[in-house]
């Protein structure tokens, strides 16, 4: 299934574990928001022992919805509650190992030169086992290993017995890699996971706490530099990229937030003191990820950047809450609240506009006949724009007693064209010579104006007009 | 009227058309809850905006020419494509926004400042490239849609920009749609302007009659001329006119005249044209009594 899924943030983790079960969305897929209007919740229920609760239906669930996580209205149409979804659409687990220099130390914690003895040894024969017995085809695993640095030794493997080799790349670190960023590779890992569709897990095995390198070598980091993880931080990326996080204590000491991390993800956190609890947990966390349901319903229209969902779970005296948001931002955005209805009136003023750029007249005809220049020649200046054929004899030249005088040029003459009106057949003439053209072709010598001839003089482009009376006229 | 007139005039088209969009989207925005779906809902605001924006500049052609005929003809059939730009933009947008979301938010206050706004930006984006579009499919014009969908992409950027980072800046400002839907409107008609005119092989300016001064831009392949109101160019008012006289026609970096009416002469410089004729620059065209002018910008 092509699922996108929607980044997700927690507001309120669980309203209670009012009774001994538990319910979380693992996570929320909000694809079809758009063409058909639902969401997919995937929710892992699970009893007071930690096993996941089969055989509900949606007579257990009610979906309520709202704008600002305060004020929730119930959602009614519940569509569909698919169980083990994931198992038909497989998942993908990052499995992240622990390489801190602890790591090659005895169960007890004791310093050892015995590879077996070692703890690293015992997890990586329990992903062994993991790996040979509870894979399904469409599943995809990736492997990590987190010290000082965080490394990844296979992406997106589909077929996970190519991991057997690949546990052998984890070698032990010299001194200076033996820190154990616990904070930064969880959130590098979320990262690199982003970028992958479906069900997204990862299942992080640590034998101690957070050891930031800079914290406690007082040098930058590498790669990090001084900056510091917090878990709140590396809780939101979790969350936000959708992707759940199983945490497994292997070893005495124990990071006091990771528990917490996993849990505000969706995921859970387990104690493991040896391989073969090892091996149990992890067939534990795949087993409990394929328990999944999926629940699909018909959202409502929240005007609203994002949209609170939440799930109210019912089975026997058993009642259970929990909810998550999911963004359901629009183009235009929120609407303003209340109405300001005052703005219709704005309709019409655009009308009114518009009205007004209709009566606007652009350009009066002239009255009497014209001469109207269009393009005044390169580096030569006109001095009028329009002059009107009043007289008789309308002089063009470059000299002050042109009538119409075209400055710049010293080519043109004082006269260098002129146009004669005569009254009795009433028409215009224009004498020049050879220099002028009239509607692009050369003039010889005189020729009579029609409207809308085109005199070039030297580069200016000037527009003869019969005026709006010799118009009437004809 | 000259082309920088009527450009000017097809981008106060769009601030009134951002005027006018807003009320209307404003209350489609309020009554959110009675839609049944995203769908639908997409679907109407992208209708509203496509049909209001599409009718004002479809009424431009018509408005500029002072013909009525092409005023309600092309704002009815700027209604229409801009109903189905709006419809398939605004879609468009809003799946981009529902996916970009997805991938690039960190936290809600990073998703509400960057992931947010740039999606929408994208979305405007889409909706911008289909209204700019549908404006050349009007006037059946491959090359106007381009240009459309040049101006309307980058009117949508910054017209979308303008609403995001307003409303960021600004929350409680309830003109901060009025006034990204303003520089929406203004951007696309400006943008389409300027656009037109980088493309544009040059203008033909009317010389005589009653469209005298008017001017019409090879922003398109074809420019018809005739006294029918079917043409780009109408000549209204004109003597010796056919309906279908003279087609101008852009052929490669070339602009040609074609003769169409078979007893109507076409004349360039005074002299016939048989068939077709290349132009050169400052040819006079004349078809019954027009004349034409033909220019670069």
């Amino acid at each position: 299934m092509k699922r996108f899924i929607y980044g997700i943030m927690v507001f309120t983790l669980i309203s209670g574990f009012l009774g001994a079960e538990s319910l979380s969305i693992a996570q929320i897929d909000a694809s079809s928001l758009l063409l058909s209007q639902e969401i997919d919740l995937y929710l892992s229920i699970t009893d007071d022992d930690g096993r996941s609760v089969e055989e509900l239906s949606l007579d257990n669930f009610s979906i309520f919805e709202s704008a600002d996580g305060d004020t929730y209205e119930e959602v009614p149409d519940l569509r569909d509650l698919e169980a083990k979804p994931n198992k038909v659409t497989g998942i993908h687990i990052l499995l992240l190992i622990d390489n801190s220099g602890s790591m090659y130390d005895t169960l007890s914690g004791a310093p050892t030169e015995t590879v077996p003895d070692m703890r690293i040894s015992h997890a990586k024969e329990a992903i062994r086992d993991f790996i040979d017995s509870s894979f399904n085809p469409r599943d995809v695993v990736s492997l990590g290993s987190f010290n000082t640095f965080l490394t990844f030794h296979s992406e997106a493997i589909k077929d996970p017995s190519a991991l057997e080799g690949l546990l052998n790349t984890i070698e032990e670190p010299e001194r200076e890699k033996s820190y154990t960023e616990l904070y930064h590779s969880l959130a590098d890992s979320a990262e690199k996971m982003a970028g992958y569709r479906g069900r997204k897990v990862v299942v992080v095995l640590s034998d101690g706490e957070d050891y930031p390198y800079y914290t406690h070598s007082g040098e930058a980091h590498p790669v990090y530099e001084t900056g510091v993880k917090s878990p709140e931080e590396v809780t939101r990326e979790y969350q936000t990229e959708g992707i759940t996080l199983y945490a497994i204590h292997f070893g005495l000491s124990k990071d006091e937030n990771l528990g917490q991390i996993a849990v505000d993800t969706g995921g859970n956190v387990y104690d493991a003191r040896n391989e073969a609890e090892l091996a149990r947990i992890y067939r534990d966390i795949k087993e409990k990820i394929e328990n999944e349901y999926r629940l699909t319903y018909r959202a409502a229209m929240v005007p609203s950047d994002r949209t609170f969902v939440r799930v109210d779970y019912r089975r026997g005296e058993e009642e259970v809450s929990t909810a998550r948001y999911y963004f359901t931002s629009t183009i235009f955005g929120t609407p303003a609240d209340p109405y300001p209805v005052l703005i219709l009136l704005l309709i019409a003023a655009a009308a009114l506009l518009w009205v007004l750029l209709l009566l606007l007249r652009y350009r009066k005809l002239n009255a009497d006949a014209a001469l109207s220049v269009l393009n005044a020649g390169y580096s030569t200046k006109v001095s009028s724009m329009t002059i009107p054929l009043t007289q008789n004899k309308t002089i063009i030249g470059g000299g002050d007693r042109a009538d119409l005088t075209i400055s710049g040029l010293p080519s043109l003459r004082p006269e260098h064209a002129t146009v004669v009106y005569d009254p009795k057949a009433r028409n215009y003439t224009l004498m020049g010579d050879s220099t002028i053209t009239v509607n692009n072709r050369r003039l010889a010598g005189t020729k009579r104006l029609s409207d809308g001839d085109v005199l070039n003089i030297e580069g200016t482009t000037i527009v003869f007009e019969a005026g709006e009376k010799q118009e009437k006229k004809k | 009227m000259s082309t920088t007139v009527r450009r000017l005039i097809l981008i106060v088209l769009g601030v009134i058309a951002g005027v006018a969009a807003w009320p209307l989207i404003e209350l489609l925005l309020t009554y959110q809850r009675v839609f049944p779906s995203y769908f639908t809902f997409s679907l109407a605001q992208g209708i509203v905006f496509g049909a209001v924006l599409g009718a004002f500049y479809g009424s431009g052609e018509g408005l500029t020419s002072k013909e009525k005929g092409k005023i309600l003809n092309g704002a009815l059939t700027g209604l229409a494509t801009g109903i189905a730009g709006g419809a398939v933009g605004f879609l468009a947008g809003q799946a981009v926004l529902f996916l970009v979301i997805q991938y690039t938010f960190s936290s809600f206050r990073t998703h509400q400042l960057i992931a947010v706004p740039l999606a929408r930006i994208l979305g405007w984006l889409i909706l911008g490239i289909a209204i700019g579009v549908s404006e050349g499919l009007r006037a059946r014009s491959l090359k106007k849609s381009l240009v459309g969908a040049g101006g309307g992409a980058i009117g949508g950027i910054l017209g979308g920009a303008a609403i995001e980072y307003l409303r960021a800046l600004y929350p409680d400002l309830i003109y901060a749609r009025l006034v990204g839907f303003v520089l929406f409107g203004l951007f696309i008609g400006l943008f389409y302007a300027l656009l037109e005119r980088r493309v544009s092989l040059g203008v033909i300016r009317v010389l005589n009659g009653s469209r005298r001064g008017k001017e019409y831009s090879f922003a398109q392949n074809r420019l018809t001329v005739g006294s029918s109101h079917r043409n780009d160019i109408v000549l209204e008012g004109y003597s010796h006119v056919a309906p279908a006289h003279a087609t101008f026609r852009v052929k490669g970096k070339e602009v040609y005249i074609e003769k169409e009416a078979d007893k109507l002469p076409v004349l360039v410089n005074e002299v016939p044209v048989k068939k077709t004729k290349m132009l050169k620059y400052e040819d006079v065209i004349q078809t019954g009594s027009a004349k034409f002018f033909y220019k670069t910008e």
